[in-house]
Formats: C-alpha cells, sequence, structure tokens
C-alpha cells in the first residue's frame, strides 16, 4: 500500500468479497409515518393511493398506507442530531458542512478518506412491504462488492460497491441494495 | 394515469413487450430540489449549493441518487396500478448530472413477461427504463426494472 493514488486504495480493492461490520442494527430515526411519506409524495408528485390512503392501501392487501420502495432507505437515516448530542452546527459560514453526517462507517475500515463522493449506481430487491408503523434499519454488516480506483474529469479515487441489508422491527428482511459510490478528492482547481 | 383507485387496474394479459409506460416529466427547480432534499433526508450541499458543487466537479446542483429511484417508481407505479408491485431494480445509473434547470424525463418500456407457473395469480413483467435530460441524452441507466401485475380474474 501507498500514501498515493491508487495505491492507497490496494488494501480496500483487496478487500473485495469480504464481509466487514458486526450484527447490530442502525436504526432509523422514527417509524415510519405519513408525514414523512407525504413530503416525499409532494416533491415528486407522486399521486398513488396506496401511500396516502389507509382504505385503498388495505384493500389491497396491506396493512396501512404503504411507504413508496424508494422511500425504504430514507426511513433507515437515523436522526443528524439527538437531544443530549454535541452541536453539529457551530460555524455560522454560509458553507460551512454540519460536524457529522448521520451515515457511519459504510465502507471498509482501510478504505482510504477523500473530501466528495457521490453514489453512481443502485440496485434493489424490495422483498417485503413497508407500512406506517414500521420501523426499519440498516445491518452494520455488509460486504464490499468491489472497489476500482479510476481518474475522473471530476477527480480521482475509487469506485465502491457494497451490499446493504435493510431490515424492519421483527429483523426481517425487507430490502437488498447494492450501492456504489465514487470516492474521490475534486481535481486539482476544484477543492474547496 | 396516476393509480388512485378509480382507473382500471392494467392485468398481466394486457401488457406486451415493447408496451410503453406513459413518460413522466421532472422539472428540477433549485425550488423543487430543495424540497427533495428534506424528503429523501440528503442534505449533501452539492444537490443544493452551486458553489460547492462546483467545487466538486459537477457543472450545477443536480439531483441525489434517491431522487432517481423515486422518479423511476413514480413511472412505473403509474403503469402497474395499484396492484402491481416493483421486486427488482438493476442499472440505476447515474450517467451523467441530472442538472438543476433542466427537465428530466423517465421512460419505461416492457421488455419481457412471464409466469412462475400458470396457476399464479400474478405474473412478472421486466421493463427498460432510463432518464433523460431535454437534449434527450440519457442521464440515468438504461436499467431494468421487474414488476408484478395480478392476473385477470376469469370471467373479467
Amino acid at each position: 500500500m501507498t500514501n498515493t493514488w491508487p495505491g492507497c486504495w490496494q488494501a480496500t480493492v483487496d478487500m473485495a468479497g469480504q464481509d466487514f461490520g458486526d450484527d447490530s442494527v442502525v436504526w432509523g430515526a422514527d417509524p415510519v409515518e405519513r408525514t414523512g411519506i407525504r413530503r416525499l409524495l409532494e416533491a415528486f408528485e407522486f399521486d398513488c393511493a396506496l401511500h396516502y390512503d389507509q382504505a385503498i392501501a388495505i384493500e389491497h392487501g396491506y396493512t396501512d398506507i404503504v411507504a413508496p420502495a424508494s422511500s425504504i432507505r430514507v426511513f433507515a437515516i437515523p436522526a443528524m442530531w439527538e437531544p443530549g448530542d454535541d452541536p453539529i452546527f457551530t460555524d455560522p459560514g454560509q458553507n460551512a458542512q454540519p460536524a457529522r453526517w448521520p451515515r457511519p462507517g459504510w465502507y471498509p475500515p482501510a478504505t482510504p478518506a477523500t473530501s466528495a463522493g457521490i453514489i453512481t449506481d443502485l440496485e434493489w430487491d424490495f422483498l417485503l412491504p413497508v407500512v406506517v408503523g414500521d420501523h426499519v434499519g440498516i445491518r452494520n454488516r455488509r460486504r464490499l462488492v468491489a472497489c476500482t480506483p479510476k481518474e475522473l474529469r471530476i477527480g480521482r479515487g475509487a469506485f465502491v460497491t457494497i451490499e446493504q441489508t435493510v431490515v424492519n422491527q421483527r429483523q426481517e428482511i425487507v430490502a437488498l441494495t447494492r450501492l456504489t459510490s465514487f470516492n474521490y478528492d475534486p481535481a486539482s482547481g476544484q477543492k474547496g | 394515469m396516476p393509480p388512485d383507485g378509480t382507473d382500471a387496474q392494467r392485468y398481466w394479459e394486457d401488457a406486451q413487450e415493447n408496451d410503453a409506460a406513459v413518460p413522466v416529466d421532472f422539472p428540477l427547480s433549485l425550488y423543487r430540489l430543495v424540497m427533495i432534499a428534506g424528503a429523501v433526508r440528503d442534505f449533501s450541499s452539492i444537490h443544493h449549493n452551486e458553489e460547492i458543487a462546483r467545487r466538486h466537479g459537477a457543472p450545477n446542483v443536480f439531483a441525489n441518487n434517491t431522487a432517481l429511484l423515486v422518479m423511476w417508481e413514480r413511472a412505473l407505479r403509474d403503469y402497474i396500478g395499484l396492484a402491481g408491485a416493483i421486486t427488482q431494480v438493476r442499472g440505476l445509473r447515474m450517467r451523467s448530472f441530472n442538472l438543476v434547470g433542466d427537465c428530466m424525463t423517465v421512460r419505461a418500456r416492457v421488455t419481457g413477461k412471464w409466469l412462475d407457473d400458470d396457476a399464479a395469480e400474478k405474473g412478472y413483467l421486466e421493463l427498460s427504463i432510463q432518464t433523460e435530460n431535454s437534449s434527450g441524452d440519457i442521464t440515468v441507466g438504461p436499467g431494468q426494472a421487474i414488476v408484478t401485475l395480478p392476473r385477470r380474474p376469469p370471467g373479467a
């Protein structure tokens, strides 16, 4: 391993195919609720009665209003700040970033730190519906599928693909996702 | 038409290869991207702050990955109706930035259909799905979605 690109990624490249993390679950901030679903429907003008009309959802075999499949990961996101936490907004600068992000440990421990990242690819298997009142979370045990160093116009880094499992409060697997991100340092002249 | 319980449900028997779903447009104003950020809990500044987006190599702020998935789901749901279900999405690849100030269009087309067995109450479809910008360039996908539709009841 070297400290320079792409050698700095070799330890992560070598972990491809391995599981990492533990068996704990990182739970979403709250159980699925109508307000969260409604805010998503609003932004996308997504008019499907399963997502706002309880009677129609029940008529179609669900136990309550159904969360859009694409929102499952949204409801699995932990809170950015909770009572008792240290402040996250400590800098009044217009472009200041919060002190922490609610995305603990997505990547294997050896993964180099980068200053930027974009999720580029998604795959999903939706196995069970998620309805109002369900509480979903992401299992901390994940699989590194691949790590491929790459230089793009926007910068140098690596595509990192991991598999995650989303479970509900009964520990049932509701969805599987394979997510690829390009983790990079912006090209010279673009660093902020 | 959006499924609201009053539209006729599409049955598996109705769907044919090469059937096209109704395209869905998503004009991306900054106002909308801010609403999306809140709705999907992705507050990364590259999605709503032009200065930071440019520092990170993007031409401007752009839609996040969850937004792209929701766009696909809405187009698929419009096609499969209330009794359909989305079971799998593959190939949602962000090929280029889905930029503020542009209008994205999601298009989907049936590429296959099958049954697990003849007596099953539902059948499967595969659709090819993609997002295009206003220039007609594919910005997301093309990917594939597997959905289910109910079988037509006898006599219906």
